[in-house]
C-alpha cells in the first residue's frame, strides 16, 4: 500500500468507528425492552413481547444488556433508547422522578396487586420472587434440618457452612440475621443495622457467598454447603431439575419483586405505558410463570401447566411458603442502600 | 499505555517522510482524544463535582478503600510474580524447541485469549470447588481436600491463567532475538552454563521481561470477574467497589472518584517500571 493509501486506510477507519459509536435510538412505531438476557429474556419475549407486537403492530425489540448505570447515563444525556425495563423494586424506588416515568394509571391497571409492592408511582410491579433457605439433606437428615433464619443463624445447633448473596443490596441476610436475634417480622422496618451486623457476625466465619443466581444453583449441586439463602426459582432448578440433595427449611420466605418501569425521555412514552399495561394482564402474567419460575404480581388467573414441582417452591401454591412470606420493603432499602452497603463492605472487603 | 512500553524500532519512520509519519499519527491520536481523553475529563468532573474535593476526603475517611486499594496492588504483583516464575521458562523454551513444536506451544498459550472469560472462570469454579475433580485427584494421592477457590489461591489461579500470554509473548518476542552464540563465547571464555545463562541470557531477555511483567500488573488492576467469582468478599479489589458504587447506588461521583486515585497510583507505578527498563537496558549494554 502506497503512503496515500496508507493514510486514507487510517481516516477512513476513523470515520468509520465514529458512526458506528452515533448509532442507536428506538425507531419510530417500535419499542425496546431491556433485561439481563438468557432465560429470563426468552420467557419475556414469548410471555409479553412477540403477543404485544402481533396485537398492536409496534415491534418490540430486546436488549439483553440491563445496567441501571447505563441507563441513568442515558437519561441523563437525554436520549433514553431503551422503553421499558424490568427492574428489581429498589432501583425503582430510588430513581423514580429523577430517572423514571411515574406509571399512567389511566392506561395502566395495578388493581389487585398487593399494595406492599406498590411503592413508588413509578412502579408496575411484575413479578415476584422469594429468598428462601434450603438446606443439604445428606448433611441434615429429613426433618432435623434448619426451620428458618434463628437455625441459619444457630452454629452450635446446625453447624456447617452456609450460602448467601454476595451483593449488599438489597441482601434479605441483613432481615434474617434481626429476624435470628429476636425482632418480631412486623417490627422489622426500620432495619436496625447494627444489630443485624452484629448478629452477621456471629456467622461471618461459616458464610460464603454466591454471586449470581446460577452460582446458588452450582452450590446446591455440588453440595458445597450446608444451607443457603437462595432464590426459590434457583432453587426449584437445582432441586426438581438437576436433583441436588437439598430440602425447603420453610420458615421465612422474603419476598422481592421485579417492577416494569419506563425511563424519562423515551420516543414515544405512550406507546411504552400500553406496554405496561399490556404485561399487567393476569392471563399473560400466568404464562410467564410457566416459562421462568416466578410468580404473577396479579392474581386473577389460575396456575396451571406448571413444570412439575414447581408448586412446591411457589407462595401461591404452597401454604407453607405462604405462611413464611416478609415482603421486603424496597423504599427502606432503596432510601437506606448506601449506608448498609457501606457497612456491608467494612464487614466483608476490609 | 501498551504502545508506550513497547521498545521503538529502528527507523520507524524510515519509509515515510516526518510529516506524513505525523499524518498517520493524527487519526488515532483524534480518536483517542474524542473516546479516551473527552469521558476521562467528564470522569474527573464528575468526581470533583460534589462538592468540591468531597468524595476523595471521603475516601481517605473510608476504612475500606485504603484496603481494597492496597489489595488490588499487592494481588497484581503476586499475578505478576507466577506469570513470570510459569512464563518465563515457557518462552525460554520457545525458543529452543524445532519450529512445529514452538507453534503449538504457542497455540495453547493464546487458547485462553479466544475463550470466554466468563466461561473460563466459570470453568475454573467446577474444577476447583471443594468436590470438584482437581480436589478429588489430590484426595486420592492424600494431600486434599485443599480450599482452591473463595480464597486468594483461587484469585489468582484465575488471574495468572488469563494473564499468561501477556507474560510469555513480550518475552519470547526479545529472547528469540538474542544471539545465542554469545552463550557459546562466554563457555569458551571458561564460564559455567549458569554463569553465562544469568549473566548474559537474563540480562539480555530483561527488557522482554519487564514488558510483559508491565502488562500483566496493569491489566490485573482492572480485574472484576475473575476475583468476583474465584474469590471470596474478603479478596474484593477495587473494580468491584466501583462497580457497586455506581451500579447499584447510582453513585458516579465516588466511582469516578474511586477510578481516579486508580489511574493515578498506576501511571505512578507504571512510571516506576520505565524507570526500571532504562536502567535494565543500560545494564545490558
Amino acid at each position: 500500500m502506497g503512503r496515500k493509501g496508507m493514510i486514507a486506510a487510517a481516516y477512513a477507519c476513523t470515520a468509520l468507528l465514529a458512526a458506528a459509536a452515533c448509532g442507536g435510538g428506538s425507531a419510530p412505531g417500535s419499542l425496546t425492552l431491556m433485561s439481563g438476557g438468557g432465560v429470563y429474556q426468552d420467557a419475556l419475549d414469548a410471555a409479553f413481547a412477540r403477543p404485544f407486537e402481533q396485537e398492536t403492530g409496534v415491534v418490540v425489540h430486546d436488549d439483553p444488556t440491563l445496567n441501571y448505570a447505563k441507563i441513568k447515563t442515558m437519561v441523563e444525556a437525554g436520549s433514553a433508547n431503551v422503553d421499558v425495563i424490568p427492574a428489581e423494586g429498589y432501583w425503582a424506588a430510588q430513581n423514580c422522578g429523577t430517572l423514571l416515568e411515574p406509571i399512567d394509571r389511566t392506561v395502566v391497571d395495578l388493581s389487585g396487586i398487593d399494595p406492599e409492592l406498590i411503592e413508588s408511582e413509578c412502579s408496575a410491579p411484575l413479578l415476584t420472587y422469594t429468598s428462601t433457605i434450603y438446606y443439604n439433606n445428606t448433611r441434615f437428615p429429613e426433618g432435623t434440618g434448619p426451620t428458618g433464619c434463628a437455625d441459619f443463624f444457630d452454629v452450635a445447633r446446625f453447624p456447617g457452612k452456609r450460602a448467601a448473596s454476595s451483593s449488599a443490596m438489597p441482601n434479605p441476610l441483613v432481615e434474617c440475621a434481626l429476624i435470628a436475634d429476636g425482632v418480631p417480622r412486623e417490627q422489622l422496618y426500620p432495619l436496625d443495622v447494627d444489630r443485624a451486623f452484629r448478629k452477621i457476625e456471629t456467622i461471618k466465619p461459616d458464610l460464603v457467598f454466591w454471586n449470581s443466581g446460577s452460582e446458588s444453583s452450582q452450590f446446591m449441586l455440588a453440595g458445597e454447603v450446608d444451607m443457603i439463602l437462595a432464590w426459590n426459582g434457583r432453587a426449584y432448578a437445582a432441586i426438581e431439575e438437576q436433583n441436588a440433595a437439598f430440602s425447603p427449611a420453610y420458615g421465612e420466605a422474603f419476598l422481592h419483586y421485579d417492577t416494569m418501569v419506563v425511563p424519562k425521555g423515551v420516543a414515544d412514552p405512550a406507546a411504552a405505558m400500553r406496554f405496561v399495561a399490556f404485561t399487567m394482564d393476569p392471563a399473560r402474567q400466568a404464562k410467564l410463570t410457566t416459562l421462568i419460575p416466578y410468580e404473577p404480581s396479579k392474581p386473577g388467573a389460575p396456575l396451571v401447566d406448571l413444570p412439575p414441582g414447581l408448586q412446591e417452591f411457589l407462595p401461591s401454591t404452597n401454604p407453607k411458603v405462604a405462611e413464611g412470606v416478609i415482603v421486603q420493603n424496597q423504599r427502606w432499602w432503596a432510601e437506606n442502600g448506601e449506608q448498609v452497603t457501606a457497612r456491608w463492605q467494612q464487614t466483608f472487603n476490609g | 499505555m501498551a504502545t508506550a512500553l513497547t521498545l521503538p524500532g529502528p527507523g520507524a519512520a524510515r519509509g515515510l517522510g516526518s510529516r506524513a509519519w505525523l499524518a498517520l499519527y493524527v487519526p488515532g491520536a483524534a480518536l483517542l482524544a474524542l473516546c479516551f481523553g473527552y469521558p476521562l475529563l467528564n470522569l474527573l468532573g464528575l468526581s470533583l463535582a460534589t462538592p468540591g474535593l468531597g468524595n476523595y476526603v471521603q475516601l481517605w475517611d473510608s476504612p475500606v478503600f485504603g484496603t481494597v486499594l492496597l489489595r488490588t496492588f499487592t494481588t497484581s504483583a503476586v499475578v505478576c510474580t507466577v506469570c513470570l516464575v510459569l512464563g518465563y521458562p515457557y518462552a525460554y523454551a520457545m525458543t529452543v524447541v524445532s519450529p512445529r513444536l514452538r507453534d503449538l506451544l504457542l497455540v495453547i498459550v493464546l487458547v485462553p485469549l479466544w475463550t470466554s472469560l466468563m466461561v473460563r472462570t466459570f470453568s475454573w469454579l467446577v474444577l476447583l470447588q471443594d468436590n470438584g475433580i482437581v480436589n478429588a485427584g489430590l484426595t486420592g494421592i492424600g494431600v486434599g481436600p485443599l480450599p482452591l477457590i473463595r480464597n486468594s489461591t483461587g484469585v489468582t489461579i484465575g488471574m495468572a491463567q488469563v494473564m499468561l500470554p501477556f507474560a510469555v509473548l513480550p518475552m519470547y518476542a526479545i529472547m528469540q532475538k538474542i544471539d545465542r552464540r554469545l552463550l557459546q563465547a562466554a563457555a569458551s571464555c571458561g564460564a559455567r552454563p549458569t554463569a553465562a545463562f544469568l549473566r548474559i541470557y537474563v540480562p539480555l531477555s530483561l527488557p522482554g521481561v519487564l514488558v510483559g511483567l508491565s502488562l500483566v500488573f496493569v491489566l490485573s488492576l482492572g480485574f472484576f470477574i475473575t476475583p468476583q467469582m474465584l474469590g471470596s468478599p474478603s479478596n474484593a479489589l477495587l473494580s468491584q467497589l466501583i462497580y457497586t458504587q455506581i451500579t447499584q447506588l447510582g453513585d458516579g461521583g465516588t466511582g469516578a472518584a474511586m477510578g481516579f486515585v486508580l489511574l493515578l497510583t498506576t501511571l505512578l507505578v507504571l512510571a516506576a517500571m520505565v524507570g526500571l527498563r532504562r536502567v535494565a537496558a543500560r545494564s545490558a549494554r
